[in-house]
């Protein structure tokens, strides 16, 4: 069906009055724009990070980040570019810290897991299987455009603003990845 | 499943590839991957978790909490200790409260859904598609009666008002609404530049009020039952026309999933149904945003019925493309 295979529209007008809102200190504004964004950027924490939890954590603590710093909130930025920014800045430290870390145990960096569903024959399941694998094999910087437009729905300047590139460079990576993943679902 | 759209920044990108084709349809195909993310997040917990450290930590600091004096250990008996540990739960208790209380309500309803709730006093309200509704808890009042009963409105929504001593008022960005009990419908969309009432039985008094501009106040209007008013943002400053007769079948067409419009100009025509579509329109230099649109629908209409029946009216086609639909004028 056409209504539910689209993105959600983002409403950048909704955003932009919730951020203005919140400059002021409203904390329905606040309360909104974390019911509205908690969800997704949990599903985006979880891509850097191990457990559910961690990923809870680092999204909670960018909205008390947040609200600590709503009056300096930038009336011009997209304040969802702004919490995808520090969750995944925030993410890829901690990755940081613990590579350093397993690197002193001279231990393996812990790799994502990708687990493959045994029993089903679906298609669609096997696709999304196959897809997953691939996309976690991308490397970081195409998974990340990738994943932020296509699973995440953001715009593109939105999603140059988390990378902090310019909007045309992620056109490149994502053509790169779609290349690499079109190749890795011929491959087969 | 149909084809799903590319955004326009990426389409641009892909002119210069040789695989375009391959390439979108993969990027199609990837919609699998939106659709299992959507895992369970326990949103509540987490929002009761970052409240507890945000919202609820400021208003401490506005209603500061009685000093709480450091047990002195040596002189305090058992029962003395633990009477001091009580009072120092229950002021807790006393602050957790009013910094329950101190935060408004909100109902929010998102692209694609209505959204139905009922207020403190037993109103019911329904929500339209991105439209938000904010209230104090209980209207503020901590007992008794309310001085007035203040919802704040940012889009559409239906009031059936429970009979009330005092005014039941509705405040919107350019104007307020104030009635007794009655059941009424506001369309208050700032991008239209206007709220939008259609009475359908009891009494409210219109007013043009701009809340950041009070010499912006601007006479009332009372409606009758079966009458619309609005009050529109000019250049010129606000503007209340006067009340005339409306289908209210119509105008409340939207809580049961239909579709109504009274010669209204074709932008505002696509921006309420991408709102409850979730789908987005690129408007052609070549259509003219003049032309106007009747249309009802008493239950919702398929997205294909809906496009097929304005593309007649208003003579253009809509092209499945880059992030949406392109509206082009027919051939």
């Amino acid at each position: 069906m056409l209504l539910t295979t689209l993105q959600p529209a983002p409403d950048p007008g909704r955003m932009a009055r919730w951020a203005a809102s919140l400059r002021r200190g409203d904390g329905a504004a606040f309360e909104a724009l974390f019911r509205a964004l908690h969800p997704p950027l949990v599903r985006f924490a979880a891509g850097f990070v191990q457990s559910g939890a961690e990923a809870e954590d680092l999204v909670q603590e960018a909205f008390v980040r947040l609200w600590e710093r709503r009056a300096d909130i930038d009336p011009t930025l997209s304040v969802r570019a702004w919490l995808y920014r520090t969750v995944r800045n925030r993410a890829l430290n901690q990755i940081r810290d613990r590579r350093r870390r397993a690197d002193l145990l001279d231990a393996q960096p812990p790799r994502p897991t990708t687990t493959a569903a045994p029993d089903i024959a679906l298609e669609a399941r096997a696709l999304a299987d196959r897809l997953r694998t691939l996309v976690a094999a991308l490397p970081e910087r195409q998974r990340e455009a990738f994943v932020l437009t296509r699973v995440e729905g953001l715009a593109h300047t939105e999603v140059a603003e988390v990378m902090g590139i310019a909007a045309s460079t992620v056109n490149v990576h994502l053509v790169r990845a779609l290349k690499a993943l079109r190749a890795g679902l011929a491959d087969r | 499943m149909s084809r799903d759209l590319l955004p326009p920044d990426l389409l641009d990108a892909l002119h210069d590839e040789p695989e375009a084709d391959a390439l979108a349809a993969v990027w199609t195909q990837a919609a699998v991957l939106a659709e299992d993310a959507r895992s369970a997040v326990d949103t509540e917990a987490a929002w009761a978790a970052v409240r507890a450290q945000t919202l609820a930590r400021t208003s401490e600091h506005h209603s500061t909490p009685p000093p709480v004096v450091p047990p002195r250990a040596a002189r305090f008996g058992r029962t003395r200790r633990f009477a001091m540990a009580t009072l120092v739960a229950a002021v807790l208790g006393v602050v957790a409260l009013g910094v329950w209380w101190s935060q408004p309500v909100a109902v929010v309803a998102g692209v694609g859904e209505t959204v139905a709730a009922v207020l403190p006093d037993g109103s019911a309200v329904d929500l339209n598609s991105g439209s938000r509704l904010v209230y104090d808890r209980r209207f503020g009042a901590l007992w008794g009666t309310p001085a007035e009963r203040a919802v704040q409105l940012e889009g559409e929504a239906f009031f059936d008002v429970e009979p009330g001593a005092v005014p039941f008022v509705v405040a919107t960005f350019n104007a307020r609404v104030e009635v007794l009990g009655t059941a009424f419908n506001v369309d208050a969309r700032a991008a239209e530049r206007t709220t939008d009432v259609a009475l359908v039985h009891g009494q409210v008094r219109l007013v043009g009020d701009a809340a950041e501009d009070a010499s912006q106040i601007r006479e009332a209007v009372v409606l009758a039952p079966g009458e619309t008013a609005q009050v529109v943002t000019t250049t010129a400053g606000l503007t209340v026309a006067p009340p005339a007769e409306a289908n209210a079948a119509r105008r409340t067409a939207w809580r049961t999933g239909g579709l109504a419009f009274d010669a209204e100009p074709l932008p505002a025509v696509l921006a309420e149904i991408e709102r409850r579509y979730g789908i987005a329109f690129a408007l052609d230099a070549r259509v003219s945003t003049e032309t106007a649109a009747t249309a009802f629908y008493a239950t919702r209409p398929s997205l294909d019925a809906l496009l097929g029946d304005l593309g007649v009216t208003w003579g253009v086609r809509f092209v499945p493309g880059p992030g949406g639909y392109r509206v082009v004028p027919a051939p």
